[in-house]
């Protein structure tokens, strides 16, 4: 109660400064309602009873689990929560194992409806003016099946679908253009760069095997593989500059780039090199000594300064959630959901 | 000969049992008149009765099972201290007996382990078991009788045939919420020199109940389940007999959908088992040659809409002979077996096992003390076993007080699954194994009208196989958990006769401990507390029947998250049934089961059936 009041005195002072020093009668930062604005919304993957969003609030104090079923009683998520992706307030979580996208009001978590009919394990999800893209994996035995669902995000209505012709994960939007990373689960190594004028495939760019993440960062298109970083540029889809893998690691993961650093794992550390640099930095920022065998990093990212770690432990007890300073000290750690795989900052 | 013939066509076409056992069963009527009745009962399971030193043995008759409507699953999870986890009504259930895992419960079938080669447990959903004469339950370790799996207990399935002369049928319909439908034909016969007896029955359901507490309905969990048994025996002179039997099952199953956009599954099985005997009493030697038959087959469809099935098959093929020898006070049994077990599928690798076992088993009475010693040797082409004993001994203090104790270690083998699965499976298996110790006290009252049974009991299981992941992400099983279970149970029975006026009560207590030694965590789905009770009331025709069941909650999480866990809960239910004599005593019932509906799930997310009803008529002559 008392902090409750503190914090109110400070925001009316602030305020009251903040509307001092402007003379030109300008509101201030639009600050949204709900419980879940400020803070980390973690999805956990879920076993075989359904997955669930966890919230941390950005002064890593407080865990809220299962944020989802608390706004939303006797609801789910749905089987094997993959991905999560946004178009303004509207947060659309992916289930793989349900073929179900769930759209909620990203800061309240207030169910608004659901993608239900024409996906077929979907996976990741993008969205360019008005329409999401999402990426369907299909039959697991067949990777020509693969196809991008095209999604009116006012309908919510599945309006098209276009095979990719190989295995389709990450999709990330430039320009008009998207970006299919088709590689998945440590297998394949191509990009497909996808037309929205024409709902089409339209180049592919060849990297070496093991192609794992890929990230846009200022006008570059960043992409691991076994051989090391890769950037290309996205206009002319063409390699630009590599950088080879350090030979003391055996293979680097979960590229993020943020504050013009590119930030790695490889086993269960951590590694940090500026975007300038010519080589990869072989020495870690932490290493957090998982005992998961498959589980450790099972999500990861970056954001202001911060490092998220999702650790799925034996995939049958709740997973782990540690967060980082960018210098390797441990500001945190909770106990979210099943299989933590992936973080979204609000 | 003839018989060996007719054996060998019924091996074959497994599914022509019925027109096969009509036609006995025509011929067996016609042949009723002069035969005097000799009250001859045998089953081909001898150790369950004689080899049980130390241990109690629960039995469920017959008319028992005819009166339970449902699988093995719904029969046992009344009547006995197993906790069963159902992914909903009907689908898979798999049973935690004293606190182990579902392959460490041993369903044997006429004296065979019928455990799946592939996962090594038994789907207590895919038995129907309304067509067997008596269902024994033995808590605790008995792989030296019945080999892998026997830990956490054994259910025995079991077909008595006679030679008394005497025809009897049971015809029996049930017709319940979600459109449920079983029905059982049962028919035995027999003259002094054969004995006949086969059973059909038909289990089936649209099983889309409404989900308690919610607005969902249960989508996707039809199935329709089909169970055949077929036993003959024949004396060949006044010291040999040929005895056969078989059972065939046929099942066919969606998997109930957790969110209605999921893929609807599928999974049909079928099975059939065949067990034909020799038993030649010599002097004072008892030799009994055994040859077996079976096969198991399942097909499973991820996706009904895009049907790409995946599915495998084993054959096991068994030899066992043995000779029973009594002498004095001591009776033995010596016993060796040969077991050959070929497996395909699309997942798993063609390979093939060979297991050669020994066993001696001894008794004793000395005045008011039984003991038993017992052990078994196996050796496999593949990995190693361990050397398996046990120990048991029963004291009668006085016709009141009885105490018994059992040591034993026993094991449970790495599956098919384990050994082969394409990419997964290794051969660098060990066996998973149990030292247990297990101690009752008996009292009984009235020529044991009221009974009155505590047991206490530790189990240390070592070696546990688990699919772990590795960091390839391909997930492989390991030896890799340590559990420690130890509990106790308490029964009690009672007969009460009052004029007019007759009670049978029974209720049953478990309190269950059972840890992962290296974490000291309660393993998921095993709750600590389960309390059943019947109570039947009988007067003139009337009979009446409550039951209920208690199970404490139980951790969804191997971390003991208190937040995750599944509730306990309390059902009820409830029957009446009327007999009407001059109609061959056709006997009228309605069912009312979870009369509170009440919303439990047995696991996360999986919703059970709320208040139902079955109406049911049996004619049995």
């Amino acid at each position: 109660m008392n902090t409750y009041f503190k914090f109110i005195m400070i925001a009316f002072f602030a305020l009251g400064m903040f509307s001092c020093s402007n003379d030109d009668d300008q509101t201030g930062p639009i600050i949204p309602d709900g419980d879940y604005f400020d803070g980390t919304l973690i999805l956990n993957e879920g076993g075989s009873a359904g997955g669930s969003v966890s919230f941390l609030d950005s002064d890593l104090q407080e865990l809220s689990n299962s944020i989802y079923e608390e706004v939303n009683p006797n609801a789910g998520l749905g089987l094997y929560l993959q991905s999560m992706f946004f178009a303004d307030d509207r947060a659309f979580i992916i289930a793989n194992g349900s073929n179900l996208i769930t759209v909620v009001n990203r800061y309240t978590f207030e169910l608004l409806g659901t993608v239900d009919t024409g996906l077929s394990v979907p996976r990741y999800g993008t969205v360019l003016d008005g329409k999401a893209y999402v990426t369907n994996q299909a039959a697991f035995d067949s990777d020509q099946d693969d196809y991008v669902a095209i999604i009116d995000i006012e309908t919510l209505e599945v309006e098209e679908t276009v095979l990719v012709g190989a295995v389709a994960e990450h999709i990330v939007s430039y320009n008009d253009d998207l970006f299919i990373q088709n590689a998945a689960f440590g297998f394949g190594n191509q990009i497909s760069r996808f037309s929205t004028a024409s709902n089409s495939i339209i180049e592919t760019l060849t990297l070496a095997a093991g192609l794992n993440s890929m990230q846009l960062y200022n006008q570059s298109l960043y992409a691991l593989d076994s051989e090391g970083l890769k950037e290309i540029n996205p206009s002319a889809f063409t390699l630009v500059n590599q950088i080879a893998k350090p030979e003391s690691l055996e293979s680097l993961n979960n590229l993020r780039v943020e504050n013009d650093q590119f930030y790695y794992t490889s086993g269960t550390a951590a590694y940090a090199s500026p975007v300038s640099a010519t080589e990869l930095s072989s020495e870690f920022i932490f290493d957090y000594g998982s005992t998961s065998t498959f589980g450790s990093f099972y999500g990861f990212d970056v954001n202001q300064d911060r490092i998220y770690v999702g650790d799925a432990g034996d995939f049958a007890s709740n997973g782990t959630v540690l967060v980082y300073s960018t210098s390797g000290e441990l500001l945190t750690e909770k106990t979210a959901g099943i299989a933590p795989n992936s973080f979204y900052f609000q | 000969m003839t018989f060996g013939k007719r054996v060998y066509w019924c091996m074959k076409y497994s599914i022509s049992f019925c027109v096969f056992a009509c036609f006995f069963t025509g011929l067996g009527y016609a042949q009723l008149d002069s035969i005097q009745k000799l009250d001859e009962v045998f089953v081909v399971d001898r150790q369950i009765n004689r080899f049980s030193t130390g241990q109690l043995v629960y039995t469920l008759s017959g008319s028992t099972l005819q009166d339970s409507p449902g699988t093995l699953t719904d029969v046992l999870q009344q009547n006995t201290p197993i906790f069963f986890k159902q992914n909903g009504y009907g689908m898979v259930s798999s049973p935690a007996f004293r606190g182990t895992t579902a392959q460490q419960t041993a369903v044997v079938w006429n004296g065979f382990n019928i455990n799946s080669q592939f996962n090594g447990q038994t789907d207590f959903n895919t038995l129907l078991v309304d067509g067997f004469d008596e269902i024994s339950v033995r808590p605790g370790g008995g792989s030296v009788v019945y080999g892998t799996g026997a830990i956490g207990g054994s259910i025995h399935l079991t077909n008595r045939l006679r030679f008394d002369g005497e025809t009897h049928v049971v015809l029996n319909a049930r017709l319940g919420s979600f459109s449920t439908y079983q029905n059982l034909l049962k028919a035995s016969t027999s003259s002094d020199q054969w004995s006949l007896s086969f059973a059909l029955s038909r289990f089936s359901s649209e099983n889309d109940y409404d989900w308690p507490g919610t607005s969902r309905q249960n989508l996707n969990g039809e199935f329709e389940h089909y169970n055949a048994n077929l036993s003959l025996a024949r004396k060949l002179n006044r010291n040999n007999r040929i005895t056969y039997h078989g059972m065939y099952f046929n099942g066919d199953r969606n998997f109930s959908l957790l969110f209605p956009s999921d893929p609807p599954s599928s999974y049909s099985n079928e099975d059939h088992r065949h067990l034909l005997e020799w038993e030649s009493e010599l002097s004072e030697v008892t030799s009994v040659l055994k040859l077996a038959f079976f096969e198991e087959y399942f097909q499973y469809t991820p996706d009904s809409r895009t049907p790409r099935p995946t599915g495998a098959t084993a054959q096991t093929a068994l030899a066992r002979y043995s000779l029973f020898y009594s002498y004095k006070a001591f009776d033995f049994n010596v016993l060796s077996e040969y077991n050959y077990t070929s497996a395909s599928g699309d997942n798993v690798l063609s390979e093939s096992r060979t297991i050669a076992s020994f066993a001696v088993l001894t008794k004793h009475h000395w005045k008011k003390l039984t003991s038993e010693v017992s052990f078994r040797q196996e050796y496999s082409d593949v990995y190693d076993s361990p050397f398996l004993f046990s120990s048991g001994f029963d004291y009668e203090f006085s016709e009141r007080i009885a105490a018994k104790a059992k040591v034993s270690r026993n094991f449970r083998i790495p599956t098919f699954n384990d050994l082969y699965w394409e990419g997964s499976g290794r051969t660098d298996l060990r066996p998973e194994t149990s030292g247990q110790l297990e101690t009752s006290v008996v009292f009984s009252a009235k020529e044991n009208k009221h009974q009155l049974t505590f047991t206490g009991y530790y189990n240390d299981i070592t070696n546990l196989i688990r699919w772990v992941p590795n960091s390839t992400n391909i997930w492989q099983p390991e030896n890799v958990d340590e559990v420690e279970t130890y509990g106790l149970e308490a029964h009690l029975t009672s007969e009460f006769v009052w004029g007019m006026h007759e009670f049978n009560f029974s209720s049953l207590y478990a309190y269950t401990v059972s840890e992962n030694t290296q974490t000291g965590y309660q393993l998921t789905y095993v709750p600590r507390h389960k309390f059943t009770n019947n109570l039947t009331y009988k007067i003139n025709r009337f009979s009446v029947d409550l039951q209920n069941l208690y199970n404490g909650e139980v951790f969804t999480r191997t971390n003991n998250s208190p937040d995750d866990i599944l509730e306990d809960y309390l059902l009820w239910n409830a029957g009446l049934s009327y007999v009407i004599p001059k109609f061959q005593n056709l006997k009228l019932s309605v069912q009312v089961r979870n009369i509170g509906d009440v919303a439990y799930q047995t696991i996360e997310n999986r919703p059970m059936p709320g208040r139902h009803f079955f109406i049911q008529t049996l004619i049995n002559f």
